[in-house]
């Protein structure tokens, strides 16, 4: 319930994808060994492939991709899997008021449990805690992708250290 | 009169009744991540313990938060279309209100807090005890829970689900202030929903079920989050 | 339902007896102030059809897929009148909603048959056996074609909702400028997938940029409306094919967007299939829609307890 960890503690990783399945299984690994409490904020344009990578990390926390599906109308999607996944998307919302109204401040308050995973979370940086995983996606062509991640906290400087080696 | 009263903004379903100066029941039901599934059958299970039923219930108080706003949502909701579809009266009661009236007698300030949810932000206000009833002094306060601590500048007691989890911060302000800060506890009761409404019922007033808010604080958190992460931004050369 | 249809349709001029709750996808102004507007909703529901909340026998209400906030106060709302009144409660999935939306439209759509449910939150292809009998044959397994026709019109500028201003636009265009793909196209399940065509899009509208040639949005609108058209009509008459039913179903936002149903009505014209879309007010979310779900839920599962809660991600079981 505490925030306690300082963002001054930053972890960088930048991985580059030549095709849409290389996403894919980056997002597997890093769904493989993330923990409960874990934020994940996903910035990009439209058609980046937030919501493919989004898949992968489901699929990387053994949700099958068959529940898995774009959350843009909804805003908020819940899976099951070794622990629960929020997928949010907030292409809709253009204020921080929109964002509460949607219960943004619960699902945080719930997040120790499980996985958030929101896409175009530029528009909710502010309510993020202080220990967060960021990854930025900048489209270099048709299909290729450079993910830029940073994690925010102690939490996360040794995942993203971690995700180096194989 | 007998009047039901409701309250689900602190991630638990509040139920109580009051009548005249007994209250007949209270309970608190644990609802961590939805308020929704059981409150009917809360509502139900209190009544019936209090051998009522619904047609026997003359208004209804309905806790408008601020706390959780999926959780303030179903309360508001439950209480207004109780009071349409039944006919009868409703109030709608500040939640901090019925958290204020709840840390019982004293002649000190009495302060509700209530955490917001994230980055140590929290919801307050400031109580002063009269001869017969409670007032609020100041505005309500959405912020984080250093900036609270700043403001009380004189004996005080701490109360609310947000007093709680920053214990030690009240008690090293004790310390450093000289003058006493006490954390009480404090659980949402219904049945102060349910007498607050009954007094306001007592003196002719309610409100309109049809237009009846949650108390949100929307406009007042929404700048507590974004400016502060906008100084922080800055401090820390963040994009974004 | 022995009766099925005749009760159905009797039930048709009174549908109100059911007092319609609505929680999922609305307009979008009234989607943030739900608990602020629903007791109206309900009053102005029973106003408008000349009733009181005596006449009210039974309460319908979405409480399976849509936007959580926006179920929980339809859900908790309809809980209480249902609670008040001392009613039956029903919860209703909004896509069986939606496939009530068109036999409220046309009570004459024979059974069984195929229904595409199509919507900015939703693409589902649904063998319709019976009132209330239902197979899953396939859906999206990303953005819903409703999603693509918006974020096309985002990117391109063009306005909200983008159906209609896609659909307005694509009117003076070339369906052939571009070859957009087809996605699942030849894919031998019914599922589909429209984010990859959505890249397409992006790719060509920022190529063109690049080499500053003219931005045809016309032939774009076009050339991507027909696309997703082409995927709709053709998955959809396969799945009738394969079940051996001559009735096509179409509703949600989607089905209002004029070349799909013309493209519907042409190929089944062609093909000795009868096709059916709902009344234009029954398109969108609505509640009438859930009322009459509500009512055939009711008769044939009986009603829900008062502990019904919502699901915002439910699959559209059988």
């Amino acid at each position: 319930m505490l925030d306690k960890i300082h963002s001054k503690i930053q972890s960088h990783y930048t991985f580059t994808s030549a095709r849409p399945a290389t996403s894919f299984n980056f997002g597997k690994r890093l769904g493989e060994r993330l923990a409960g409490g874990s934020i994940i904020a996903l910035i990009g344009e439209l058609g980046c492939g937030k919501t493919l990578f989004t898949k992968g990390i489901c699929a990387g926390l053994g949700v099958s991709n068959k529940y898995i599906s774009s959350p843009t109308f909804v805003l908020v999607n819940e899976y099951k899997g070794r622990l629960p996944v929020f997928h949010m998307d907030l292409y809709r919302l253009d204020t921080i008021t929109e964002e509460f109204e949607i219960g943004m401040l619960d699902y945080l308050s719930r997040a120790e449990s499980g996985v958030i995973v929101v896409e175009w979370a530029e528009k909710v940086l502010p309510l993020l805690p202080d220990s967060y995983l960021q990854v930025r996606f900048e489209v270099l062509s048709a299909r290729g992708r450079q993910l830029e991640l940073t994690g925010f906290g102690e939490k996360f400087a040794g995942l993203v250290g971690g995700l180096g080696s194989r | 009169m007998k009047v039901l009263g409701i309250d689900t903004s602190g991630y638990a379903n509040a139920i109580g009744v009051s009548d005249g100066d007994r209250i007949s029941g209270d309970a608190f039901f644990e609802a961590k991540t939805d308020s929704l599934e059981k409150i009917v059958s809360n509502i139900d299970y209190v009544l019936k313990e209090a051998g009522l039923c619904l047609g026997d219930i003359q208004g209804i108080g309905v806790g408008l938060g601020p706390g959780s706003w999926t959780g303030i949502r179903v309360g508001v909701t439950v209480g207004k279309v109780l009071a349409y579809s039944t006919g009868k009266p409703v109030c709608g009661i500040p939640t901090l209100k019925v958290l204020a009236y709840s840390a019982g007698d004293t002649s000190a300030l009495v302060c509700p807090v209530i955490y917001a949810g994230t980055r140590d932000t929290v919801y307050a206000a400031f109580y002063r005890r009269g001869e017969d009833m409670i007032t609020r002094e100041g505005e309500y306060y959405v912020g984080s829970i250093a900036g609270l601590i700043e403001m009380i500048n004189e004996p005080a007691i701490m109360t609310g689900s947000g007093a709680e989890a920053y214990r030690h911060l009240f008690e090293q302000k004790a310390v450093s202030s000289g003058f006493a800060i006490e954390v009480v506890e404090s659980v949402l009761s219904g049945a102060m929903v349910a007498r607050l409404a009954a007094r306001r019922f007592g003196r002719g007033e309610s409100d309109d079920a049809l237009s009846l808010e949650p108390l949100y604080l929307k406009e007042s958190t929404a700048r507590a989050f974004v400016s502060r992460y906008s100084a922080g931004a800055q401090a820390k050369g963040e994009g974004g | 339902m022995a009766d099925g249809r005749e009760i159905f349709s009797n039930k048709i001029a009174t549908q109100l007896d059911l007092l319609n709750k609505f929680g999922g996808v609305v307009p979008e102004i009234a989607a943030r102030r739900h608990t602020e507007l629903i007791g109206y909703v309900i009053k102005e529901a029973l106003d408008s059809a000349g009733r009181t909340l005596n006449d009210v026998e039974a309460v319908a209400v979405t409480s399976k897929q849509g936007l959580i906030g926006c179920l929980l106060v339809g859900v908790a709302a309809a809980k209480s009148l249902s609670y008040a009144l001392q009613v039956p409660l029903i919860g209703v999935h909004h896509i069986e909603g939606h496939i009530f939306a068109n036999l409220l439209s046309n009570p004459q759509i024979p059974m069984p048959h195929v229904c595409l449910t199509v919507s900015g939150g939703h693409t589902m292809l649904v063998y319709v056996k019976d009132y209330c009998q239902y197979e899953l044959l396939g859906s999206t397994l990303d953005d819903a074609a409703g999603e693509a026709f918006d974020k096309i019109a985002k990117f391109l500028e063009l306005g909200f909702p983008g159906g209609p201003v896609v659909d307005k636009l694509a009117a003076g265009g070339d369906k052939k400028a571009f070859g957009f793909p087809r996605p699942l196209m030849r894919a031998n399940n019914l599922d589909f997938s429209f984010s990859g065509l959505k890249t397409s899009v992006i790719n060509a509208f920022k190529d063109k940029v690049a080499r500053n040639e003219k931005l045809p949005l016309e032939d774009i609108a076009a050339s991507f409306q027909e696309a997703v058209v082409d995927v709709l009509v053709n998955k959809t008459l396969r799945a009738a094919s394969m079940r051996g039913v001559s009735s096509i179903s179409v509703s949600g936002g989607v089905s209002a967007n004029s070349r799909l149903r013309q493209v519907f009505r042409d190929r089944c014209q062609r093909q000795g299939l009868e096709v059916f879309f709902p009344h234009l007010s029954l398109c969108t979310d609505n509640a009438a829609m859930i009322a009459a779900a509500g009512y055939a839920r009711l008769k044939k599962d009986g009603a829900a307890d008062m502990n019904l809660n919502v699901l915002p991600n439910a699959p559209f079981e059988v």
